[in-house]
């Protein structure tokens, strides 16, 4: 027998099984049973295959063929421009179908929108307009521009002004929101001036938990240390970690790694819930094969963060992955989120469940789930359907359709988007919106049409009238009378200076802080946030754009809101983090933000349950 | 008051016939298992010089095992309320159907039920599909569920996947009817009474064999090279950890059932697995292997570890890899020869250079020799390699080797690359 009759024999036996065995002719069966030395020709009709024999014929022959199979040798250098990897894949293998589908794939991950944002980024030469793109632009569109004007600004500066350097970093501060604040402020580490000492200060801090933590690991797998170094930290700690995670040394990230495998094996939902929501900016690519894991086999809750957290990863194994989730989800939350992160791929296939469940009678959390959804998955025409949820009363879905439309309207959505910023809860989300959407207009050359900042309305709580001079030099020494009475230790006396302070000079915001520490000493946590909102109210940048004050604002609320939890005010914790979600808290640090909205999101389900 | 276990199994040694020896220095070693499959672990007590060392697969210092180790040899006081000192099972019900499912079933009664399904796949067509072949596909499945013949459950994984997609792969689809007809033909000479090969059937069938019938290795020094996980449709996520001897360079891949629904069957038999973070050095002093082809089974019964390799790790590491694309194909070969069909194969090869095309990474030994990565099996995970290989020097890739058509193909499971950072194995999956 020639080779060439046995891999035709092959071929017509693979058809068979392929095809069902009436493919097999009664000629090619005995050729086959000839190709493996079986029988002789015979004069009579040969026997028909039965399914047995046909499998034992693809075996027998595979395996004769198999071993002619020779490694390939690499093609001469081809300096022929069009040379592909399918032309070699085609001269190697042949081109099948299998092929074909993978060539399909690859093709999808070369048009996924972070390439389409590199391109977008690196065609920019203005700085100015790439910090419009850092504002206005999509997750990875911001990325890539961070990382072009790094570029810019890297060394000392060359191809900038100094005057253009300065407003540069300035306003590229500004932009620490979400998951970029991490990137933006390894960028700005890296600059002298306040905000590059800023910027240090926070990366310092991260490093020394990172290290701390790489201590604690390596001793609990010495056996020196009994319970999980991350299991063991604090909700701060956590989220600090899960915003750094692409800091970390490979020991803690393989740690990390671990444990969330061992508490998806193990079905500890709740402790899985807590260490996944705080990878909610996004994981780094080391952790991709157990968040991977996570999304198939935890719990809806912990799903649908590892969705958030994957929408804003970077790699190809997550698309593929969520599209294989999608498919499974059973339930409106899981769709939405996955269907959210689908679309932050570019894969547009879960648009349309997203806006299913974008309606006034769907239930508040699966709502902003789908409005948090449109992030990625919204486009202009859909800011008709988003705009009527700006005036919900329910101040977390009105400030997640802000949100919303900042991320994908244009330049339609201005007025609703100002008509809603009269309102003092939402001002803040809706004035970081409309500076996207009108960065997103500048960026295409179009003049947006209203540039007005936004006006106080009458609902506003009016500010304190100003004191007269002599008020104020007396409020004054009453304050530094109180910090006198503080350093000495005499706490109550301090209160009681401090509150005639504040009587005579209503606009001293230190006072106010000075009696929420003692308060928060004291564990009056009440009093303690009254008076940090007291503050804010009568001069909100000199508290919240302060770093140490804007994280000790944090803190307070956070504790606040904790203990309302804890005696089973639910509904008033959800107040407070409303509230504190909707200061402009830029400038504090970005792993104490995302704490906030982990624990809005905690306790407005352990509201629902209670409900 | 139930009777504690420790009074049970002296109750039972004595009505074996034994009596209490004098000699307490005989006893070199105690081992306890304490727990199920999902919570479970081996607590052994080791006879040092005077002393006594003691070490539990979980790894961490006094925990439950320890606890339950130590009731049971009398260190505490009998619990009045006669429970056993063991954690608590995971609180899900086991319903009757599933425990029957979870019965070894034998291997004629296997082979029976394959070759039917093998049956009505050929004679519709593997490509075509018909409701037989889905009932038949179906009725295996659940026959075979919480069963332990991993190795069949991977290759019906397969083809179930594979007929359950829009356009199967006819690859695909023959490769998977191969392995089960070598499988098939394996149960059916076993079930006959007739010899296999030896690693055959481990490799195959791939069911759990008795702690007693395994080999026993001590004092290795092991580096977790590469892990690998996918769910199957009978209850349990397959989670594969790929270790290497840095001593000898020998394979071992320790598999782990995971159960992903409530009513698999936890049973103390199955192997719990060991724990620790990707990479890491083990320093095994006990470990079960099973026969058969590399990488063998393995169970790591007492070990500690460190949660990072040494760079002379690495270099070891590194020194032990293929180098040649022949080789891995002599490899291939070898396996597919030993078992009868073309069988993934687990390798490390070290290329001497990546070529990109269009973005693309393609391995090329000193010769010129291609080693093409198995895109069209792994898509993502190939692209995801492609990134780090384009991000530093390659110093070695873990995976399978699989045959495509009619060409070798590494579908990637993990990498050693030289970066900034030092060198450093990365996972794929």
């Amino acid at each position: 027998m020639t080779e060439r009759s046995i891999r035709e024999a092959r071929d017509a036996v693979e058809r068979a099984v392929l095809n069902g065995l009436g493919a097999l002719d009664p000629e090619h069966l005995a050729a086959a049973r000839q190709a493996l030395g079986e029988t002789a020709p015979a004069p009579e009709a040969p026997r028909p295959a039965t399914p047995r024999e046909a499998t034992r014929l693809l075996l027998a022959l595979c395996g004769r063929t198999r071993r002619q199979v020779q490694p390939p040798q690499l093609p001469a250098r081809d300096t022929d421009t069009t040379t592909t990897l399918e032309r070699l894949d085609a001269a190697l293998v042949g081109t099948t179908d299998d092929e074909r589908l993978a060539a399909a794939e690859r093709e999808a991950m070369r048009q996924h929108p972070a390439r389409a944002a590199e391109r977008r980024a690196a065609a920019l030469r203005d700085p100015r307009d790439l910090l419009r793109l850092i504002t206005g632009g999509s997750t990875w569109e911001r990325r890539a521009a961070v990382h072009r004007l790094e570029e810019l600004l890297r060394g000392d500066g060359r191809g900038l002004a100094a005057a253009d350097r300065k407003a540069t970093v300035e306003a590229l501060e500004l932009e620490r929101e979400g998951s970029l604040a991490r990137e933006i402020d390894l960028v700005l580490a890296g600059v002298s001036g306040a905000p590059g000492g800023r910027a240090r200060a926070r990366v310092a801090r991260a490093q020394k938990l990172l290290d701390r933590l790489e201590k604690d690991v390596r001793r609990f797998w010495d056996g020196d240390l009994p319970e999980d170094p991350v299991l063991a930290l604090d909700d701060e700690g956590l989220a600090a970690l899960g915003t750094f995670a692409a800091d970390a040394p490979d020991v803690v990230v393989g740690h990390l790694g671990e444990t969330l495998r061992r508490l998806t094996a193990e079905r500890q939902a709740a402790t899985l819930e807590r260490v996944v929501s705080a990878l909610a900016l996004g994981a780094d690519e080391r952790l991709v094969p157990s968040l991977l894991r996570v999304l198939q086999d935890a719990e809806v809750p912990a799903r649908v963060h590892v969705a958030r957290s994957l929408s804003r990863v970077d790699d190809p194994r997550v698309p593929a992955a969520l599209r294989k989730a999608y498919r499974h989800a059973g339930t409106p939350d899981e769709q939405v989120a996955l269907a959210g992160a689908l679309a932050a791929h570019g894969d547009r296939r879960g648009v349309g469940a997203v806006l299913d469940h974008l309606g006034a009678d769907e239930p508040p959390h699966v709502l902003e789930l789908a409005l948090e959804a449109l992030v990625a998955a919204g486009e202009p025409a859909h800011a008709g359907r988003v705009i009527p949820f700006l005036q919900q009363g329910r101040i977390s879905t009105a400030r997640a359709a802000a949100v919303a439309l900042g991320a994908f309207a244009d330049a339609a959505a201005l007025e609703a988007l100002e008509q809603a910023g009269r309102r003092p809860e939402l001002r803040p989300q809706v004035e970081r919106s409309l500076a996207q959407i009108r960065a997103r207009l500048d960026l295409a050359g179009t003049s947006p049409p209203s540039r007005a900042p936004l006006a106080a309305s009458p609902e506003d709580t009016p500010r304190p009238a100003r004191a007269r001079l002599a008020a104020r030099v007396v409020g004054r020494l009453y304050y530094a009378l109180g910090l006198l009475w503080l350093a000495t230790g005499r706490q109550t006396a301090a209160l009681g200076a401090f509150e005639l302070a504040v009587a005579q000079h209503p606009f001293l915001v230190g006072p106010r802080l000075a009696r929420a520490r003692i308060l928060l000493r004291r564990k009056e946590l009440e009093g303690a946030v009254e008076s940090l909102r007291g503050a804010i109210r009568v001069r909100a940048a000199t508290v919240l754009q302060l770093p140490d004050r804007a994280n000790f604002v944090i803190r307070a609320y956070l504790r606040y809101a904790d203990a309302c939890v804890t005696s089973g005010r639910h509904v008033r914790a959800l107040e407070v983090l409303d509230e504190l979600l909707g200061y402009d808290l830029r400038f504090a640090d970005v792993d104490l933000r995302l704490e906030a909205q982990r624990r809005r999101e905690f306790v407005a389900r352990d509201q629902r349950r209670e409900e | 008051m139930a009777q504690r276990f420790a009074e049970r199994a002296v109750a039972t040694l004595r009505a074996q016939g034994a009596a209490a020896a004098p000699d307490d220095d005989a006893v070199g070693s105690v081992m306890i298992r304490v727990g199920g499959a999902e919570d479970g672990a081996l607590v052994t007590l080791d006879r040092v010089g005077d002393d006594v060392r003691a070490a539990c697969t979980c790894g961490r210092p006094g925990c439950s095992h320890a606890a339950a180790a130590l009731a049971l040899l009398g260190g505490a006081a009998p619990r009045p309320t006669g429970l056993p000192p063991v954690p608590a099972p995971r609180p899900t019900s086991i319903p009757a159907a599933a425990r029957v499912c979870g019965e070894r079933p034998d291997d004629a009664t296997i082979a029976e039920r394959l070759r039917r399904l093998l049956d009505v796949l050929v004679e519709d067509g593997a490509a075509v599909g018909s409701e037989r072949t889905d009932a038949a596909l179906d009725d295996l499945v659940h026959f075979l569920y919480a069963t332990d013949t991993y190795g069949l459950h991977r290759v019906l994984a397969d083809l179930r996947r594979e007929i359950g997609t829009a356009r199967p792969s006819p690859d695909r689809l023959l490769r998977a009817v191969e392995m089960l007809e070598a499988t098939c033909q394996v149960l059916e000479r076993r079930a006959a009474g007739r010899p296999v090969e030896p690693g055959v059937y481990e490799l195959l069938v791939g069911r759990d064999r008795p702690l007693a019938e395994l080999q026993t290795r001590e004092d290795l020094t092991l580096l977790e090279v590469a892990r690998n996980s996918a769910r199957t449709p009978f209850g349990y996520r397959r989670a594969e950890r790929f270790l290497v001897d840095l001593a000898t360079g020998a394979h071992y891949a320790e598999l782990v059932a995971v159960p992903i629904e409530a009513d698999f069957p936890a049973g103390p038999a199955r192997y719990a697995g060991s724990v620790g973070p990707f990479p890491r050095r083990v320093r095994v002093e006990l470990a079960a292997v099973e026969p058969g082809p590399s990488p063998q089974r393995i169970r790591l019964l007492q070990y500690h570890l460190e949660p990072e390799p040494r760079p002379e790790d690495l270099r070891r590491l590194a020194s032990t890899a293929a180098r040649d694309v022949t080789a891995l194909y002599a490899e291939f070969d070898a396996l597919a020869e030993r078992i009868g069909v073309a069988h993934p194969c687990f390798v490390l090869f070290a290329p001497a250079r990546v070529v990109f095309l269009d973005g693309e990474a393609t391995l090329v030994d000193a010769e010129d020799r291609v080693l093409p990565l198995a895109r069209a099996v792994a898509p993502d995970t190939c692209a995801a390699a492609d990134r780090f290989l384009a991000r530093g020097r390659v110093e070695l890739v873990v995976g399978h080797l699989l045959l495509l058509r009619r060409t070798l193909a590494l579908s990637p499971l993990s990498l050693l690359t030289d970066s900034p950072r030092g060198e450093r194995l990365l996972r794929l999956r």
